[in-house]
């Protein structure tokens, strides 16, 4: 299979999961820094999704280039 | 994305992050047991606030000029520098030195428990964690040192921005999280280079901004205090220094601290002629009465010598902005779980400066254009052999 020949993703397309792992990210540091209990909570939430993300690469992960 | 708009960026993001890789390693590598401070120090040192039960050093215990007239018995001939209040145990802590002025090499810190009154001995030594802190703020260079690393702090922001542009032409063809770790070394580094540096881009972006922040914290305190403290205290005609022999009562000074900011906690009094005060007022810095403006002080000034408010108003956008942004730079202010997760994006910022070391170091000899080929090609052609 030629990979070159696949379409070509738009901007939105590219950036949108890390456009949204950004955002998740500033609302948790933010969230971490208005109090304890809940907030905090909200904050490992928010701030563990990039590590799940990266997890989830992980388990996908092609053995061929 | 033109091929000479890739190999401008391509360019920007090579520089501005070879330039400070090795700084930024030597901040990342000892920035991670920095986050564990607290509990480092509990660990080897003894945890001293965990053995007090009185109540909060900084809502009531035996009156502070007790403790003070206490704590200046243990240095004969010295001066008080700094009081300060914890939140969440009796511990209260004075600092002395020689001189009003004295610098920070000079300073003893005393440690007392406010419920009883009672010394609670010499402090124990920091050890690796103030050497790490030490290493991690300048280096021991002093402020050149750290207006180095806030330099470097800054040439890392560039190379954010400039490797998630250059994320969108390598993507283009590839899915997101994509991570091919086949034969191919050079693309399965690629691939992790971008999918960490992506994911972990918010967090980089402002644990360096913060960082660097902090790093040209230093310069932008002495400009408070030298515009807005002199402010404050020239609507009452020149002050002339007062001599420590007329300071008068501190809880006096507290009380009328208090009155004037109602329902907010002091973190600590700066002495006259100290860093953090003029040379006749205490200095009571008070934090905020909410969660998220507990992290910026503002501070009231009390005549030293008749015990009356002088002023009292919040400091300026740029300080506040430096006050928030030391919790964010440590991560220390959402208990353990968040030092965890920091820990752990941490590793991954040092995956992405390994990588980018990799992909530079072992980059096939030749031009410049072979990368944007394979940058264009989102890694399928030019990596390739």
């Amino acid at each position: 299979m030629n990979r070159l020949s696949r379409r070509k993703r738009s901007l939105i397309e590219v950036f949108a999961v890390p456009a949204l792992l950004a955002l998740t990210t500033m609302v948790g540091l933010v969230a971490g820094l208005t109090g304890q209990g809940a907030p905090d909570v909200l904050a490992w939430l928010l701030l563990a999704l990039p590590l799940g993300a990266l997890a989830l690469a992980w388990a996908r992960r092609s053995r061929s280039n | 994305m033109t091929s000479s708009a890739v190999r401008n960026w391509y360019l920007v993001h090579k520089w501005s992050s070879l330039i400070p890789t090795l700084f930024l390693l030597m901040l990342c590598i000892t920035g991670l047991p920095l986050i564990f401070h607290d509990e480092i120090d509990a660990f080897t040192d003894g945890n001293i606030e965990a053995t007090l039960h009185g109540p909060p050093s900084a809502d009531s215990g035996q009156p502070l000029d007790a403790i003070l007239t206490r704590a200046l018995k243990q240095r004969p001939g010295e001066v008080p520098l700094f009081m300060a209040f914890s939140q969440d145990s009796s511990l209260l802590t004075v600092t002395t030195g020689p001189t009003p002025d004295a610098p920070g090499r000079e300073m003893t810190l005393l440690l007392f428990d406010r419920a009883t009154g009672k010394p609670l001995g010499p402090v124990p030594a920091g050890g690796v964690v103030d050497f790490l802190l030490q290493f991690h703020t300048d280096m021991f260079l002093g402020l050149p040192g750290s207006l180095v690393l806030g330099a470097m702090g800054i040439l890392f922001l560039v190379a954010l921005i400039s490797g998630a542009v250059l994320y969108a032409p390598f993507m283009r063809r590839n899915r997101f999280g994509i991570l091919r770790l086949g034969r191919n070394r050079r693309v399965g580094w690629l691939d992790q280079h971008n999918l960490l540096g992506i994911v972990a881009l918010a967090w980089m972006a402002v644990v360096g901004a913060t960082g660097a922040i902090n790093a040209f914290g230093d310069p932008l305190v002495d400009s408070w205090k030298n515009g807005e403290l002199a402010q404050m205290t020239a609507a009452r005609g020149p002050v002339m220094p007062l001599p420590p022999s007329r300071y008068s009562s501190l809880d006096r000074a507290m009380a009328a601290a208090r009155a004037a900011l109602p329902g907010r906690s002091p973190q600590f009094i700066g002495f006259p002629g100290g860093s953090y005060s003029s040379k006749r007022h205490y200095a009571v810095f008070f934090q905020g009465d909410t969660p998220l403006t507990q992290y910026l002080l503002t501070p009231a000034l009390i005549d030293a010598e008749t015990g009356k408010l002088t002023d009292a108003r919040d400091m300026p956008p740029l300080n506040q902005a430096l006050m928030m942004s030391k919790p964010l730079h440590f991560g220390d202010y959402g208990g353990l779980p968040l030092k965890l997760i920091w820990a752990a994006l941490d590793l991954a910022a040092i995956w992405v400066l390994g990588t980018g070391v990799l992909l530079w170091l072992r980059r096939k000899p030749g031009a410049v254009e072979s990368r944007i080929v394979e940058i264009h090609s989102g890694g399928v052609v030019g990596a390739a052999g």
